[in-house]
């Protein structure tokens, strides 16, 4: 058990350098000048252009740029936003709890609904119950996330008046982006729970616990769900991880200081530090989740061993 | 197992399948699968459904709402929405067919292959997989569209490469729970090459989770479409696009509620339709739903 | 990278929209009377009673301007430091312009410069000494004086090299040295004249303190500004708003503004929220007082509603316009540039994708190098006015004969021109202009990195150079040729590719010439000599067109059409 924890954690750190170097070069091999990306509204002097290219050290060698850039995030430093000024580890300590609330809350609304849906439609397979969420799913599905939060502030804020439009603080700004978050995961998660499910009930096991004069409910939640659960985890930690960088465009029409909207705005203006900082982030969450995933496998399914 | 029987099955009972399976199409599938015939048709001759030419620019008849000779009304350059929607259904629908079968074919060989295989394989795959996955989807479309420039094209290979990873993994996972199954180990006892119990034992068993991730795989392509071409890096002006034209539409839904809701809504009932075939054919695939 | 907020000529209407506003006033009264009565009887709750009726009564109320309450302005653009001295960002200048005070302002009225923080000033002969006698008894935040010493100060900051300021206009080779001559006399010292120095004073160069400076280094005063203006910085919650409170000390007012003494906001709530959509439900739900860049679609629905009023800027400068590659074929060739030129229907374009502004002399149809109402504009070079039939007859004589699918070729090549920009809407109307005169216009709409860099590559013919300016100059950076991005290793904004010695000349002259009118006169030759050889496709104004809640009274912008004066602003009840 040690061991294969060792393993996925050594696993883990080969993704996080290999993930943190991809990122660093290709940010440098966009077309697009980091000088230019500083200009204001109006345009700026070459001379200046030229100053500020000095100082920034981007009138160096990539190769050379690329190898200061590693060598800094090497000893801890993720460096300071050449937008703002600020430190991105301070810069992250903001975005990254609104994106994690964000995302858990988003989870357990797709969670719940998308699992619940799921399950109903598949033990009602064919009957109208099944029609319903598949139509529920798919309409989830098939509406663009920024739909759904447009649609969402025009009804409960500006109509209705019960929640404010966009900013952060407390529970009553997380609602609407999390269910906007969410709907597209709770689409996706009750149409493969309906899947497994039906697919788990056609198992010979299945049909030895009923033979064996098992009651139903007892049958479905041992072996029925505890069998769909695997696929379903497997989704539903991955769509977790996609959150979190899936969450700019929850976090862009809600106004929210996410980790989202921070890495698009870093790769749109070119700030090096920022996109490696959100990238990093992005990648730890991501490793960690895999993990926990797998962790979760060992104990649901007996299956699968730790190897 | 019948199938390592007969490789090919015979005409009669070829037909006799496709018969059962066209019965199949109970309550509303059948609606369904018609309606997705009449979206197919309009896509191939969007003439059909529209008289107007997509591009058309009237200055005359900006934002009109829906009436007799523009059913869908007018969009912000009083161009005829139901013709951007006929014509924009060619472009989606072959843009999300595409990116799907990238991403299927690629999930489904590596993933099936990982989980087959196993061992060494099985983690140099995963773990390369893993790097992508870490990889922010948008970063990865920034990056394709700054290596061939914007278009269509270039955001069909950055969607169906952006969604093949996750879907890799699922068909594994997958894959993993038939792995071990009697019928796999006995082909292996008896000696069955490799490729053939992939193709005759595994891939049958795990054909209606990948079909699940197509249909999944295929709204998701439109609408990450719609992302895209929101950020200008998927189809370019005149080109009309579902998603494009989500996307713009989103600043009309309190002034001009039809240039979105009447395109979201054949939108959302093409992706319907495809989704309730989309289950038909799973369980008609599904050996043993049979 | 040029402005991409949106909308940003002088001059601005409050209210002055067409048969509105008439009607407005008379339903104020009437709802006025009822409030009154309900009020005098002293039974309703006035919260909801001004919630449902505030708004609209208040211009009754109106009648002295109120001290009190909190400003809630909505931003398009995550602010990011508030240092004048080293930022140019649009967003931040909006911000910043509140807590720091230049020595200088431009009155748009008269287009002259009044004092602010310097009570007067003089130019040498040479006009290479400037010589500034600043008002006396100014403080920053920091109690810190305003003197000689701290305007030197501010003068070094700035033009330090190691310090890379990204303060746009403050052109790196004419600044030499100041000198403190006694505690509020500052004499600055210019390598070479400069033309543009007082309107770059006049928006640029604010003071910030060099105690503030000092506490913090100079990379951390973006997050903690000291300025001296009306309003000082209280809180700052990242990527969500940045909160003001008044200055209770602040008595430097400009003969410019309306009143003197304190700012009458208790507050200023900057909130940052970026999508649109979401910026005007903020406004409609009573959340927010004023928002930037309001959709034109937004505006022509709420534009009657009594809770809302529009509030335009117009800004001077070069508008919304397409730097046109003359180095790249087929636009190479001068008779394609001027059929483009002529091949474009203006008034249609503006009235198709900003219909909704026109009636406040917003987003007008333009036709020069810069727009109508910026100093020293040319209306002599207002040539090319529709007319598609001389741009087939130039394009037919250029040897472009219209092909097959109606596109015109020449030597087997289709016309073909690549246009790129950040925003929707004038593109897709000048593709479809184009296509009848033979013109095949291939549009891209992108971000503006993509678009620049699009432009630098010379993958585009045509690539937007918008930029909100009040002084001529701005045409050096997208028309002289030392700007021409790839010289040399760096980036400019010459992104037209531009290499004409009489045009460096006139520019060059212009920016070295004191004489106001000499200088206005050279810059007229310039906006000629652009025009005739149609590097530029000028479209429309590009101006600061938005809307405000009802209840906000007095708030102007500045000679730039963008930046609000929140000192003479108030909220009615």
């Amino acid at each position: 058990m040690s061991a294969f924890l060792l393993s996925r954690l050594l696993h883990g750190v080969f993704v996080l350098v290999g993930v943190v170097f991809a990122v660093s070069l290709m940010i440098h091999l966009i077309p697009g000048d980091p000088v230019k990306a500083l200009e204001g509204d109006s345009p700026m002097p070459k001379e200046q252009m030229d100053i500020i290219r000095h100082q920034m050290g981007f009138d160096r060698p990539l190769v050379v740029q690329l190898a200061d850039e590693m060598a800094r995030l090497l000893r801890g430093d993720l460096g300071r936003s050449f937008r703002s000024n600020v430190p991105v580890v301070r810069e992250l300590q903001g975005a990254i709890p609104s994106t994690l609330s964000l995302a858990v809350a988003a989870m357990i609304i797709a969670a719940t609904a998308g699992g619940v849906a799921g399950a109903v439609a598949a033990v009602q397979r064919g009957r109208w119950l099944d029609s319903m969420v598949t139509a529920f799913a798919v309409i989830g599905v098939s509406m663009p996330t920024f739909w759904i939060g447009i649609l969402l502030i025009f009804l409960l804020s500006v109509q209705l008046r019960w929640l404010p439009t966009s900013g952060e603080g407390g529970l009553r700004t997380l609602i609407m982006p999390a269910i906007t978050l969410g709907w597209y995961p709770a689409g996706a998660l009750a149409r493969l729970v309906r899947s497994e499910i039906l697919e788990v009930l056609q198992q010979e096991y299945v049909g030895v616990a009923r033979a064996k004069g098992l009651r139903e409910r007892t049958v479905l939640r041992r072996h029925v769900l505890r069998n769909a659960l695997i696929p379903t985890l497997t989704l539903a930690m991955m769509q977790f991880g996609i959150l979190l960088s899936g969450a700019v465009v929850a976090e862009t029409v809600f106004g929210r200081n996410g980790l989202g909207r921070f890495l698009v705005e870093g790769i749109l203006h070119k700030d090096f530090p920022v996109v490696q900082g959100a990238v990093l982030v992005i990648a730890v969450v991501y490793t960690l989740t895999n993990l926990a995933t797998d962790l979760l496998y060992a104990c649901i399914d007996p299956r699968v061993r730790f190897q | 197992m019948e199938s390592t029987v007969s490789r090919r099955p015979d005409r009669t009972l070829g037909r006799r399948r496709v018969r059962r399976f066209v019965g199949r199409f109970r309550g509303v599938s059948g609606p369904a699968a018609m309606f997705i015939l009449v979206v197919a048709a309009v896509a191939v001759c969007p003439r059909l459904v529209s008289a107007y030419d997509p591009t058309l620019i009237q200055g005359s008849l900006i934002l009109a709402p829906p009436g007799l000779s523009h059913p869908f009304g007018t969009d912000e350059y009083g161009r005829d929405v139901l013709s951007r929607v006929a014509y924009g259904a060619r472009t989606s629908l072959r843009f999300a067919l595409f990116a799907t079968s990238i991403s299927i074919a690629a999930s489904a060989i590596v993933g099936a292959f990982a989980a087959y295989y196993g061992g060494r394989f099985d983690r140099l795959v995963m773990r390369l997989v893993d790097v992508l996955m870490a990889f922010p989807g948008i970063l990865l479309a920034l990056i394709v569209v700054a290596l061939l420039g914007p278009g269509l094209g270039q955001a069909t290979i950055a969607v169906g490469f952006g969604q093949a990873p996750t879907f890799a993994r699922v068909v594994r996972s997958s894959a993993l729970g038939v792995r071990h199954r009697l019928y796999v180990e006995a082909a292996e006892a008896v000696g069955v090459p490799g490729y053939r119990i992939l193709w005759r034992h595994l891939f049958p068993n795990i054909r209606h989770t990948v079909l699940v991730l197509a249909t999944l795989g295929f709204a998701e392509a439109i609408l990450i479409g719609a992302s895209l071409s929101f950020l200008g890096l998927g189809a370019q002006p005149p080109t009309p696009e579902w998603g494009a034209m989500l996307g713009e539409a989103r600043g009309y839904l309190a002034s001009a509620w039809w240039t979105a809701a009447l395109p979201g809504s054949v939108l959302a009932a093409t992706l319907l339709s495809l989704n309730i075939v989309g289950d038909q054919v799973r369980d008609l695939l599904d050996p043993r739903l049979r | 990278m040029r402005g991409r907020s949106g909308p940003a000529r002088t001059g601005e209407h409050e209210n002055n929209g067409p048969a509105q506003a008439g009607g407005r006033h008379r339903v104020s009264r009437r709802r006025f009377l009822t409030t009154a009565a309900v009020l005098g009887a002293g039974v309703a709750g006035r919260g909801a009673l001004s919630n449902r009726l505030g708004a609209t009564g208040n211009r009754v109320f109106a009648i002295t301007p109120r001290t009190g309450g909190a400003l809630v302005y909505a931003v398009d653009q995550p602010i990011t430091k508030l240092d004048p001295n080293l930022d140019a960002h649009r967003v931040n200048e909006i911000v910043f312009y509140q807590i720091f005070d230049p020595l200088i302002v431009r009155d748009k009225s008269d287009n002259k410069f009044k004092p602010w923080l310097a009570r007067s000033w003089d130019v040498s002969a040479d006009g290479r000494t400037y010589t500034f006698r600043l008002r006396p008894g100014v403080t920053f935040h920091d109690g810190t004086p305003v003197n000689a010493e701290a305007v030197k100060f501010n003068f070094d900051r700035v033009h330090n090299p190691a310090l890379a300021s990204q303060a746009t206009p403050t052109a790196v080779g004419f600044y030499d040295s100041s000198e403190v001559v006694d505690p509020l006399t500052v004499r600055v010292h210019l390598k070479s004249p400069w033309g543009p120095f007082l309107d770059a004073l006049s928006f640029s160069y604010r003071m910030v303190s060099p105690a503030g400076v000092r506490k913090v280094g100079d990379k951390d005063f973006g997050r903690h500004p000291v300025g001296s203006g009306p309003f000082r910085l209280v809180e700052w919650v990242e990527n969500q708003q940045v909160v003001l409170e008044r200055n209770p000390n602040y008595a430097s007012t400009p003969s410019i503004f309306s009143r003197t003494g304190q700012a009458l906001l208790d507050r200023v709530v900057f909130r940052m929220i970026p999508e649109p959509a979401t910026r005007v439900a903020a406004l409609e739900s009573g959340e927010v007082h004023v928002i930037t860049a309001t959709p034109a679609q937004d505006f022509r629905r709420l534009n009657g509603d009594p809770r809302f009023k529009p509030v335009i800027g117009r800004s001077p400068g070069m508008g919304w316009c397409w730097a046109i590659n003359v180095t790249k074929p087929p636009t190479d060739e001068v008779a394609v540039r001027q059929a483009i030129n002529y091949g474009i229907d203006r008034p249609a374009i503006a009235s198709i994708v900003y219909g909704a502004y026109q009636s406040y002399h917003a987003f007008e149809p333009a036709y020069g190098a810069l727009v109508p109402g910026t100093w020293s504009y040319d209306k002599q070079s207002e040539i090319y006015h529709y007319d598609p039939a001389k741009a087939k007859d130039l394009l037919d004589r250029a040897g472009w004969k219209v092909g097959p699918d109606g596109i015109r070729q020449k030597n087997g090549k289709r016309l073909e021109i690549v246009l790129n920009s950040w925003e929707h809407g004038i593109p897709e109307v000048l593709q479809s202009q184009l296509r009848a005169i033979g013109v095949d216009l291939k549009v891209g709409v992108r971000d503006t990195s993509s678009v620049n860099a699009a432009q630098e590559k010379q993958d585009s013919h045509m690539s937007p150079i918008p930029a909100a300016r009040t002084d001529p100059d701005i045409l050096s950076d997208s028309f002289h040729s030392r700007n021409i991005p790839g010289l040399s290793g760096g980036t400019g904004d010459n992104y037209d590719f531009v290499k004409d010695p009489v045009l460096d000349r006139l520019l060059d002259d212009g920016a070295a010439e004191v004489n106001l009118t000499k200088r206005e006169n050279l810059y007229k030759l310039a906006q000629r000599r652009i025009m005739a050889m149609a590097y530029l496709l000028p479209v429309t104004t590009r101006d600061n067109a938005t809307l405000m809640s009802a209840k906000v009274q007095d708030l102007r912008f500045d000679a730039v059409g963008f930046f609000p004066w929140l000192h003479d602003a108030w909220l009615a009840r």
